[in-house]
C-alpha cells in the first residue's frame, strides 16, 4: 500500500462564478521511502495539489472533490485539529522561501525544539534540545552551533536547518517546496544529496515540488508533469526523461528549454505561449494551443491519463508524443 | 574574428567595501573583486558565471557605474568610464545599458510601458519632437514582439507577465543602441518556458546592432548555450576563462571541474562523477592565504597539499585557449 | 523577427480600479469622514454669504445681551448682543483657512526634507534628521504659546508657527518609505539610463509618495485646526478675526459660561469636536486603503 493516496483531488479558489479550479481531478501517489517529484510552470497548480495534502491552503481555497487518503485514513474531512495531529508529526512541509522564514531573535536549536515540544507533550527542553542537536548533525551542521542564530548562517545552512525542522517529530512524509530555488547550484547539489542520504537514514517518503525539470531528473525516483490544473504526465524519472521516453508533447518541449551539455550545443526551444486562463471554460486538451503536433481532435476532446507502461502514464491523444 | 578591437575593456578592476564590524576594530575592508580583467568585442557575449558571493554581481555593477569601482580602468569603446563623474557620466550613459534580474522590481509599477521606453528616449535626448519619440517607441515595442504596440504602450508595467516586462526592459536599453549590454540574470526569475523566446531576442538585437554582452549568471549550462566565452569567478576573481564547449568539456581549474560536475541535466542516468564541494564561498572580509580556493579545493587534498597552494597565490595565465589560475591545472591528455 | 506572436498574448487588465473617492466611500468610517468634511466645507462657504446677520454688530441695548437662541437668533446672542449663529458660520472659515493652510506649509516641508533626506542619504540625511528629531520631540504648544506672543496675533503669523511645528512626523514618515523605495531596482534603472536625480525623484520617487503624503495630510489638518482653536482660546489668536477658538475664549472671559450661556460656548466646541473628527476619519480611512495589511488586520 502506498503511504499516500490522492485520489480525484479538486481545489478550488474562490466560489460560484468566479471560482478557480486550481487543481482538477488529479491523482497522486507516493509511497514508502519513495521520492517524488511535482513539476510544471508557475499557475500549474503544483502547490496547490502538495499543500492540499496537509490542507494548508489559503482561506479562499476549498477541496471540492476527491479523497486524500494517508496511512490508509483520509484526510480530506478532518477537522482542524485532527489534521494537527497529522500535520508535523507525519506529514511536515518545508514551504517556499522558508530559508528567510526563520526567526531571528531564537536560536537555532531552539527554533528546532519548538515543534518537538509542541507536538511531542511531555517532552523535556533538555531532551528536544538535544534531539535539536542530533538533527543538525544529521544535515551536516555542528551541534555546536545551535546556540546560533540564523542571520549568522549562508542560505544553504538556513535550509539545512529548515530540513531539520521538517524532521524535528520524525515525519513519514516530507513536502518540499522549491527547496534548493534561491541556491547556488553547488548549494543545490549539497542539499539534493542531503535529502537524498536524509531519506535513507529516516526512511523517509519525499515530494518533491520544483519548476525545474532537470533537478527532478537527478534526485527523483517518480515524476508527475502538471500543466494547467491537470496531470500531463506521470512515470518513472526514466519514463519521463530522455526525449525518446517522454510521451507528452509538454514533457518534452519543457525538456527542450533546459540546455543540455551532454548533447550538442544549440540553443534552447522554449514553449511560446502561455497556459490557458483556468477562470474560463476550455474545450479539448489544455496543452493544444501551445502544442505543435496538435490534430483537431485535440481541441474537443479533453484526454484522459491513458496507461503506457506499468507505472507511466500520460494524458495525450497521440500518446508516444511526436506522430 | 579576433582581429576586431574589444569595445570593453576592463582591467585590474578591483571594488571593496567597508564593513563596520563588532569589536574594536571598527571599519574593514571587504573586497567583492579582486583584480578582474576583461575584454568583449563587439557582438560578443561574455559570460561571467560564479555562485552568488562570487563577485559577479559587483563587476556588472562596478562597469555599470552604479558602484564605485576601488581601482582599475574600464575603457568602453576608448573612453575611460572610471574618469566620468557628474553631468559627463549622465551623458555617457546611454551606451552602456543593463537589463535587471527581477522585472518585477526594476520596472516602476506606476508607469506605463509607453512612458517607460519614452524615459529612455528622454533622458538620452532621441527624437525631435514628443510625435517622433512616440514614433521610436512604438517601434522598439514591436521589434521586442510587444504587439499591438499601441495597446501594450497604453498597460502599467504591473499589468504585464514577468516574461513581458523583461521584453520592455530590453525595448528599453536597446532603443538606445549602446555599445555595452549588461544582462544580470536576465532569465532566472522567468519560467523555463520563456526564457528561450528572451534570449533570442537578447541575441538577435546585439547581433544585429553589434553590442558587446557581459551576460552575469550562476547558470553555467545557460551560459554555455548563450555565450561565445565564458569566465568563472570565485571569491572575486575570474579562476577560468575559455570557449564554453572547451570549458565545459575540459574545465582546468578543480573549480570549474566540480561546477560542471554538478550542472544538472534533465536526463536520467547520465554517467559522471559528481564533485560536490563541501562549505561555501569564503566570506570577503576573510580570504585564504595563496589560492583562496585551496580549502574547499579536491586537487589540493588529493595531492597532499602542496605548500605552494597556501603559500602563493595562482595568477591567471593561458593554457592553449584557456585562461587558468591554478598552480596545478588540469592537463590535457595528449595523444 | 522570429517572433512568435502568441508569446505576448495580452492578458486582460484586471478590473478597472475604483477611484480614490470610490474606494473611501466604501469604507464606512471614510464615508462618514468624507460627508462630514463636505459639510463643514459647504457652510463655511455658503454659510457668511446667506445668513443676515453681521457677526460683528453689536446690540442695540442691554436687553440684546446673551440672549437664548429665538426665532430671530438661532443660537442666541453673546456678551455683547452679537449674533452666535453667525460668528459661528465665520469662524468656521477661519479654522479651515489655518487647517488648510498651515497643513500645506507643513507638507511642502515635510516632503521636501522626507525626501531629499532618504533619496540622497549620507550626511545630508544625518543633519536634516537631527533637525526633525529636535522639532519633533520640542513640546509644540507651549512653542506655539511662546512664539505667538513673540511674533504677535495675526493669521498670517499664526498660519506660519503652525505649519512650521507640524512637519517633523511627516518628514520622518516620507523618508522611511523613500529609503525603502530607493532599494526598489527600478531607481538603479533610471540612474543607468542616465537619468538625473531631480528626475528620479520626481517621475519615480514623488508617484509612490504621494498617497502617503495626501493620508498624512488630513490628519494634520485636524491637528492644525486643534491648534488654531487652542491658541486662539487662550487668548493667542487673531483679535480681528472671529474663529471658533476665540469665541470659547470670550464665552470664557467673559463669564458666559458660568452663567449657563450654553448657546455660546456649545457650537463652537462641537463645531471644532466635528472638524477634527471629520478629518480624522478621513485621513485613516485613506490610510486604510492605501495600506492593505492595515486594512486586514481592521
Amino acid at each position: 500500500m502506498n503511504l499516500l493516496e490522492v485520489k480525484n483531488l479538486s481545489v478550488q479558489y474562490g466560489s460560484g462564478q468566479g471560482g478557480v479550479l486550481a487543481v482538477d481531478g488529479v491523482d497522486l501517489s507516493v509511497g514508502v521511502g519513495e521520492f517524488v517529484g511535482l513539476a510544471g510552470e508557475s499557475g500549474c497548480g503544483k502547490t496547490t495539489l502538495a499543500m492540499a495534502i496537509p490542507n494548508l491552503l489559503p482561506k479562499y481555497a476549498s477541496i471540492t472533490t476527491g479523497t486524500i487518503e494517508f496511512e490508509g485514513q483520509d484526510l480530506s474531512n478532518k477537522s482542524e485539529s485532527e489534521l494537527n495531529e497529522v500535520r508535523w508529526r507525519d506529514i511536515s512541509v518545508i514551504f517556499q522561501g522558508a530559508l528567510n522564514a526563520l526567526n531571528p531573535v531564537a536560536t537555532i536549536g531552539n527554533q528546532i525544539a519548538e515543534p518537538i515540544l509542541i507536538h511531542e507533550p511531555g517532552t523535556s527542553h533538555d531532551a528536544a534540545i538535544t534531539r535539536a542537536k542530533e538533527l543538525l548533525e544529521a544535515v551536516g551542521i555542528s551541534a555546536s552551533r545551535s546556540s546560533s542564530y540564523s542571520h549568522e548562517f549562508s542560505g544553504g545552512m538556513r535550509q539545512r536547518v529548515m530540513i531539520a525542522m521538517a524532521l524535528a517529530c520524525r515525519p513519514k512524509l516530507v513536502i518540499a517546496d522549491e527547496p534548493i530555488t534561491a541556491l547556488d547550484v553547488m548549494t543545490q547539489a549539497q542539499i539534493l544529496e542531503l535529502l537524498r542520504s536524509l531519506s535513507e537514514t529516516f526512511n523517509l517518503s519525499m515530494l518533491l515540488i520544483s519548476h525545474d525539470l532537470s533537478v527532478l531528473a537527478e534526485t527523483c525516483d517518480r515524476v508527475q508533469i502538471m500543466y494547467a490544473g491537470k496531470v500531463a504526465e506521470v512515470g518513472t524519472a526514466d519514463d519521463v526523461f530522455g526525449e525518446q521516453n517522454s510521451a507528452h508533447p509538454y514533457t518534452q518541449r519543457l525538456l527542450k528549454s533546459y540546455p543540455n551539455i551532454h548533447q550538442e550545443r544549440k540553443f534552447i526551444d522554449g514553449i511560446p505561449g502561455y497556459p490557458p486562463d483556468l477562470s474560463k471554460s476550455h474545450a479539448g486538451c489544455r496543452f493544444a494551443e501551445r502544442c505543435t503536433v496538435s490534430v483537431e481532435k485535440c481541441f474537443t476532446d479533453e484526454p484522459e491519463l491513458a496507461v503506457i507502461s506499468e507505472l507511466h502514464r500520460s494524458a495525450c491523444h497521440l500518446v508516444g508524443g511526436s506522430k | 574574428m579576433n582581429s576586431v578591437a574589444p569595445i570593453l575593456d576592463v582591467n585590474n578592476l578591483t571594488v571593496e567595501y567597508q564593513v563596520k564590524t563588532k569589536g574594536k576594530r571598527g571599519v574593514r575592508i571587504a573586497r567583492a573583486v579582486d583584480g578582474v580583467s576583461l575584454k568583449i568585442r563587439p557582438g560578443e557575449t561574455l559570460a561571467v558565471v560564479g555562485e552568488s558571493g562570487s563577485g559577479k554581481t559587483s563587476i556588472a555593477n562596478a562597469i555599470m557605474r552604479l558602484i564605485e569601482p576601488t581601482s582599475g580602468s574600464i575603457m568602453l569603446d576608448g573612453k575611460e568610464l572610471t574618469k566620468l563623474a557628474g553631468k559627463e557620466l549622465r551623458l555617457a550613459r546611454s551606451k552602456f545599458q543593463m537589463i535587471f534580474q527581477d522585472p518585477f522590481e526594476s520596472l516602476d509599477p506606476r508607469r506605463t510601458v509607453l512612458d517607460t521606453i519614452l524615459e529612455s528616449l528622454v533622458v538620452a535626448g532621441i527624437g525631435i519632437d514628443d510625435a517622433e519619440k512616440r514614433k521610436l517607441a512604438l517601434e522598439a515595442l514591436e521589434k521586442v514582439g510587444l504587439i499591438p504596440a499601441e495597446n501594450v504602450g497604453a498597460r502599467y508595467t504591473y499589468q504585464l507577465s514577468g516574461g513581458q516586462r523583461q521584453r520592455v526592459a530590453i525595448a528599453a536599453a536597446m532603443i538606445l543602441k549602446p555599445h555595452l549590454l549588461v544582462a544580470d540574470e536576465p532569465v532566472s526569475m522567468l519560467d523555463v518556458s520563456l526564457r528561450a523566446g528572451i534570449l533570442r531576442l537578447m541575441r538577435e538585437l546585439s547581433r544585429e546592432l553589434q553590442i558587446a554582452t557581459l551576460f552575469i549568471t550562476h547558470d553555467l549550462s545557460l551560459a554555455w548555450m548563450y555565450a561565445d566565452r565564458i569566465a568563472v569567478v570565485y571569491s572575486g576573481r575570474i579562476v577560468e576563462e575559455g570557449h564554453p564547449a572547451d570549458l565545459i568539456s575540459f574545465p582546468q581549474h578543480p573549480y570549474t571541474k566540480a561546477l560542471v560536475s554538478v550542472i544538472p541535466v534533465p536526463e536520467k542516468n547520465i554517467a559522471r562523477n559528481r564533485i560536490i564541494l563541501s562549505g561555501e564561498i569564503p566570506d570577503p572580509l576573510e580570504i585564504p592565504s595563496g589560492c583562496r580556493f585551496s580549502p574547499r579545493c579536491p586537487k589540493y587534498r588529493a595531492l597532499g597539499q602542496p605548500e605552494l597552494c597556501i603559500s602563493s597565490d595562482p595568477k591567471l595565465e593561458s593554457i592553449g585557449d584557456q585562461f587558468v589560475a591554478c598552480h596545478f591545472p588540469e592537463k590535457k591528455e595528449t595523444k | 523577427m522570429t517572433t512568435n506572436s502568441n508569446d505576448f498574448e495580452l492578458r486582460e487588465a484586471p478590473e478597472t480600479q475604483l477611484s480614490i473617492l470610490g474606494k473611501i466611500w466604501q469604507d464606512r468610517m471614510g464615508r462618514i469622514g468624507l460627508l462630514m468634511t463636505v459639510s463643514v466645507f459647504t457652510i463655511s462657504i455658503i454659510g457668511p454669504m446667506i445668513w443676515p446677520f453681521d457677526p460683528a454688530a453689536v446690540g442695540a441695548d442691554a436687553s440684546s445681551i446673551l440672549q437664548p437662541p429665538n426665532s430671530q437668533n438661532w443660537l442666541g446672542t453673546d456678551e455683547l448682543g452679537r449674533d452666535v449663529f453667525s460668528q459661528f458660520l465665520q469662524g468656521s472659515r477661519v479654522s479651515l483657512l489655518v487647517g488648510v493652510t498651515a497643513t500645506i506649509i507643513a507638507t511642502v516641508i515635510g516632503a521636501g526634507i522626507g525626501i531629499s533626506s532618504g533619496y540622497f542619504m549620507g550626511r545630508l540625511d544625518t543633519v536634516l534628521m537631527a533637525i526633525t528629531d529636535f522639532f519633533l520631540v520640542v513640546p509644540s504648544l507651549p512653542l506655539m504659546i511662546a512664539m505667538g506672543s513673540i511674533f504677535g496675533q495675526n493669521l498670517t503669523v499664526i498660519i506660519l508657527i503652525i505649519g512650521v511645528l507640524s512637519w517633523p512626523r511627516n518628514a520622518r514618515i516620507i523618508r522611511s518609505q523613500t529609503l525603502s523605495l530607493r532599494e526598489r531596482k527600478f531607481v538603479p534603472r533610471a540612474k543607468s539610463l542616465g537619468a538625473t536625480d531631480l528626475r528620479i525623484i520626481r517621475k519615480h520617487m514623488i508617484p509612490h509618495v504621494l498617497p502617503l503624503v495626501v493620508a498624512n495630510t488630513i490628519l494634520v489638518v485636524a491637528g492644525a485646526i486643534l491648534a488654531e482653536a487652542t491658541l486662539a482660546f487662550i487668548g493667542l489668536g487673531d483679535p480681528d478675526r472671529i474663529s471658533w477658538g476665540s469665541m470659547l475664549h470670550f464665552a470664557f472671559a467673559s463669564g458666559a459660561i458660568g452663567r449657563g450661556a450654553w448657546w455660546y460656548f456649545m457650537p463652537p466646541g462641537l463645531g471644532i469636536l466635528a472638524i477634527v473628527l471629520a478629518f480624522t476619519l478621513l485621513g485613516h480611512s485613506f490610510d486604510r486603503i492605501n495600506n492593505p495589511r492595515l486594512r486586514d488586520a481592521a
